[in-house]
């Protein structure tokens, strides 16, 4: 059934949000962590703010035995962990939990797969019958194939009394090679446009900002280009380890975990030329044109232009921590990375020679992501007493978190009679302009799935070019088995990052 | 709040010379420098406030925190007061302050509080301008429209981004309803006009625009042959009559004069020049709701009748039907909570730009009572 809605004429000048079909959610994996901790939460507060739809219910599917009930107790019990909602006393809680419906099974048996399938269409028909479904695939990768072909094979990728849409968790493969196995067997069950592939990142408002920012306001997009930046910097810090999860970390590295996805989002939503339309398919055609202009990366420049690091014991706000080695399940001679720095270049009109630096870490003094953008210094100095280079650079920053805004740091004169100049920092925070927190990234990416919104999903070509990019890098390491260097707990970095950029006469910011 | 509450008008009194000087004042106080302190001001927009009457001021200054919690502001309200035989203008300032947030920081919004006779209306365009922060959004909120019936003065018309109106729900007379809408149509030259009884009708809307959300019941849209509204209100309901204007507008049907002169019944022609008979009813239940009780739309195709009908159930609850002679009923379920007066303000002032629909659906309003122009009479 396709959705002509933009045709209506009394759908015009809607204010409202607008609320989806009746429809069921099924979870995939529900027992897991992410369904605790971040779906149930989300859809607890779209519950809650009337957004979810009338005849919503959520079918949970894990593998150990459990009655509804007991999954219900759980439920609440995370709810009261991770809601920002008041759960004592909340009239709604009880209605809430009344729409979840434990299924258990193995993913890898298609019985289980029929069962599901019966199961649904007694719930549908006890309501209206329309039958819109949307299965979340919240389970390690190495699920995702049984789960696809048996959702194919027991008919529950599409149905005639309403639309079947897909959502499948990061990460969305390992390398090339995986990633378009992965869109392989999902293409074969799927259609391009039931498959949603979630990326938390751009469910987050800042950086669905960096959109509004740049091509809302005329100030900015006139200088974002190689005449006016010098260069950029992408920084995705964060000051935790691998918090038990070593295992999955060891097998990952932070290339894959959060350059692959969240890092080249950033970069292609801050680089990309401005879409025909904000619709799902043209931002994202923009967006995929980024990627395909960065430079392939040759085995040389890899060696001279990728650094990775592996944090080493030390001490972070007055606590000893163990380094990655040292870390449960992590072998001795491990070489997976934990840190991340890079130079890139896009090759097009606009950025021509302008680098991109990115950088991402594990154990870093601090969290923090954000784009700073460097802007060319003034063609001349006029100011006697100031030598040429002294001056700091124009740099604007869209800080994406904890601290989410804006800031810009220019030079102004200190005050008294001397010729001193000192930068100064002008600050847009979100917090001071609008009262309320933004919305949880997942809730907003569960309610646009639902409404049969991608334009904050990834598109197979786009999740298969920043494989394709970062693939070689993958390869270089492998078949590079020296030691990975080592950086201090606390520090930013390994040295070979800080020379990435000194030996151009630049630094990293500071945070 | 941090100021004492001494007198009966929230906050202390200030010369209007010295309402800045005094901020300031509260603020380096408070705030230091404004930069990495906990208490930090916040402005986004200004909402300026008229009102007449001292409950409503104190049901309004309620409102403030939630108001302030969503959008930080600098609120100036004007309490003209009837029964002050004065122009002479007193001031007062005060601020509201969040609770601290989780990060330790508390927003705080400034409150001037302007108090006058009705004499002293026309000092307050020259009062208000210098009194707004620069640069930032003017919103006027007028909950009796005393803004409209008293402020003519251009230059501050021309300073307001948006005038947010609180068309009575219900009101008297036709005659009454006709005057706001050429109003609200006057008005809308100037300024941005919304009305919070429009904003009522979002979950209405919505139930009737999803019916017809397919491609295949478009040409249920382009056949309706009846529609009727039924309110709950014992009077003229605004509520059901924004709700004809606004389907007849979108669906581009001119209003033919219509035989009824009891304005229960009301005649259209379509773009294909079919008739559309439309009802406005009381509806046969008492409940103490202003808001609409039912709305059902007809369609003839192929000698086949389709109802869609949409019907206040419990717990806000709009249930949707589709009735086709032949097939099994289809319903369905929309939340329609209402808002509180705070809430819909809020929604109101997150708006910017021109809000066409309404105005558009308040033009056919007039047509419909322009068409039918003979002599206006008293219903219920
Ligand atoms: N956790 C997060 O915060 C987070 C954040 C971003 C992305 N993700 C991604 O989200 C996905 C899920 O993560 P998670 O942390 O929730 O995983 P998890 O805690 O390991 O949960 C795995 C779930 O899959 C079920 N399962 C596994 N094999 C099954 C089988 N053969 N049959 C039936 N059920 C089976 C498990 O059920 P039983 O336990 O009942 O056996 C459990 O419910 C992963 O792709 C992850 O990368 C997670």
């Amino acid at each position: 059934m396709e959705d002509k809605s933009n045709e209506n004429p009394l759908r015009q000048g809607m204010r409202l949000i607008r609320t989806p079909q009746p429809c069921t959610l099924i979870i995939f994996g529900a027992t897991g962590d992410l369904t605790r901790r971040k779906l149930i939460p989300s859809l607890f507060s779209l519950y809650n703010q009337s957004l979810l739809p009338q005849n919503f219910n959520i079918i949970a599917f894990a593998r150990r035995p459990k009655t509804t009930e007991e999954f219900r107790r759980d439920m609440a019990d995370g709810l009261k962990e991770f809601s920002e909602f008041q759960i004592d006393k909340n009239p709604g809680l009880d209605r809430f939990l009344s729409l979840i419906h434990y299924h258990r099974g193995d993913f890898t048996q298609i019985e289980t797969h029929e069962k599901l399938k019966k199961f649904l269409q007694k719930l549908e028909d006890k309501k209206d019958g329309q039958r819109n479904r949307l299965h979340y695939l919240a389970t390690p990768p190495s699920q995702y194939d049984s789960i696809i072909k048996n959702l194919g094979t027991a008919q529950l990728a599409r149905n005639e009394n309403g639309w079947t849409r897909i959502i499948i968790e990061k990460p969305f493969g390992r390398d090339l090679q995986s990633a378009l196995e992965l869109n392989k067997i999902t293409g074969d069950v799927f259609t391009e446009d039931q498959i949603y592939r979630i990326d938390h990142y751009l469910g987050k408002e800042t950086v669905q900002n960096i959109l509004v920012f740049r091509f809302a306001n005329g100030i900015f997009e006139p200088i974002w280009n190689r005449r006016y930046i010098d260069h950029v910097q992408i920084t995705v810090a964060e000051n935790i380890g691998v918090e038990g999860r070593g295992r999955f970390f060891e097998e990952t590295g932070i290339l894959r975990d959060i350059v692959q996805n969240h890092m080249l989002q950033l970069l292609s939503l801050f680089a990309m030329e401005p879409p025909s339309a904000f619709d799902a398919n043209a931002v994202r055609d923009e967006k995929v044109k980024v990627l395909k202009a960065i430079s392939p990366l040759s085995r040389q420049y890899i060696k001279n232009n990728v650094v990775r690091g592996q944090y080493a014991a030390g001490s972070l706000m007055a606590k000893s921590l163990s380094g990655y080695l040292q870390e449960e399940g992590i072998p001795d001679n491990s070489i997976t990375e934990t840190y991340v720095a890079m130079k890139l270049f896009i090759d097009n009109w606009r950025w021509a020679s302008v680098p991109f630096y990115l950088r991402a870490g594990k154990r870093l003094p601090k969290r923090v992501t954000e784009i700073a953008i460097y802007f060319k210094d003034a063609p001349l100095q006029i100011f006697g007493d100031v030598t040429e280079g002294e001056i700091p650079a124009n740099v604007l920053t869209l800080k994406i978190q904890p601290d989410e805004g804006i800031s810009l740091k220019f030079d102004s004169k200190v005050p008294g009679p001397g010729g001193n100049i000192r930068p100064v920092n002008m600050d847009f925070r979100y917090g001071t302009s609008f009262g309320e927190s933004p919305p949880d990234a997942y809730e907003r990416l569960l309610l646009d799935a639902m409404i049969g919104d991608s334009t904050l999903f990834t598109r197979s070509d786009e999740n298969e070019k920043a494989w394709e990019l970062l693939t070689p890098i993958l390869h270089y390491w492998q078949n590079n088995k020296n030691r990975v260097p080592q950086y201090n707990i606390g520090s930013w970095g390994p040295k070979e990052a800080d020379d990435l950029l000194n030996k151009e006469n630049r630094a990293w910011r500071r945070l | 709040m941090i100021l004492p509450n001494n007198a009966e008008i929230t906050g202390i009194k200030v010369k209007l010379s010295e309402i800045e000087k005094k901020f300031s004042d509260i603020w380096k106080n408070t705030t230091g420098d404004g930069r990495d302190k906990a208490v930090v001001k916040a402005s986004t927009l200004n909402l300026i406030i008229t009102i007449n009457d001292k409950n409503q001021y104190l049901n309004t200054l309620n409102l403030i925190p939630e108001v302030t919690f969503h959008n930080p502001c600098r609120i100036i309200m004007i309490l003209i007061n009837p029964e002050l035989d004065t122009e002479r203008i007193t001031s007062y300032i005060s601020a509201f302050c969040q609770p601290p947030r989780q990060d330790g920081v508390q927003l705080c919004s400034e409150l001037i509080t302007l108090e006058t006779g009705n004499a002293g209306i026309n000092h307050l365009p020259g009062i208000l301008l210098p009194l707004l922060l620069p640069d930032l959004p003017v919103f006027l909120w007028s909950p009796n429209n005393l803004f409209l019936n008293n402020f003519k003065s251009q230059d501050f018309h021309k300073n307001i981004e948006r005038v947010i109106l609180y068309s009575p729900e219900t009101i008297d007379s036709i005659d009454e309803l006709y005057k706001m809408a050429g109003y609200v149509i006057n008005a809308s030259e100037t300024s941005k006009i919304s009305d919070m009884t429009w904003a009522r009708l979002t979950g209405w809307r919505e139930a009737v625009a999803r019916f017809f959300d397919f491609q295949e019941r478009e040409q249920y849209l382009n056949n309706i042959s009846k529609i009727s509204i039924e309110h709950f209100s014992k009077a003229v309901s605004t509520h059901a009559y924004l709700m004809a204007g606004w389907i007849a507008s979108r669906l581009d049907w001119t209003p033919v004069n219509s035989p009824d002169n009891k304005r229960h019944h009301f005649i259209f022609t379509g773009p294909s020049g079919n008739q559309i008979d439309l009802f406005i009813k009381k509806a046969p239940s008492d409940k103490n709701d202003q808001c609409l009780s039912k709305v059902e739309i007809q369609s003839l195709v192929q000698n086949r009748i389709i109802t869609f009908s949409a019907v206040q159930a419990k717990n806000n609850i709009i249930k949707t039907i589709i009735k086709d002679q032949n097939s099994e009923p289809v319903y369905n379920y929309i939340q329609n909570a209402q808002p509180d007066n705070a809430r819909l303000l809020c929604y109101e002032l997150d708006f910017i730009k021109k809000d066409t629909i309404y105005i558009e659906a308040v033009e056919k309003i007039w047509q419909i009572f322009n068409e039918n122009k003979r002599e206006t009479v008293e219903i219920y």
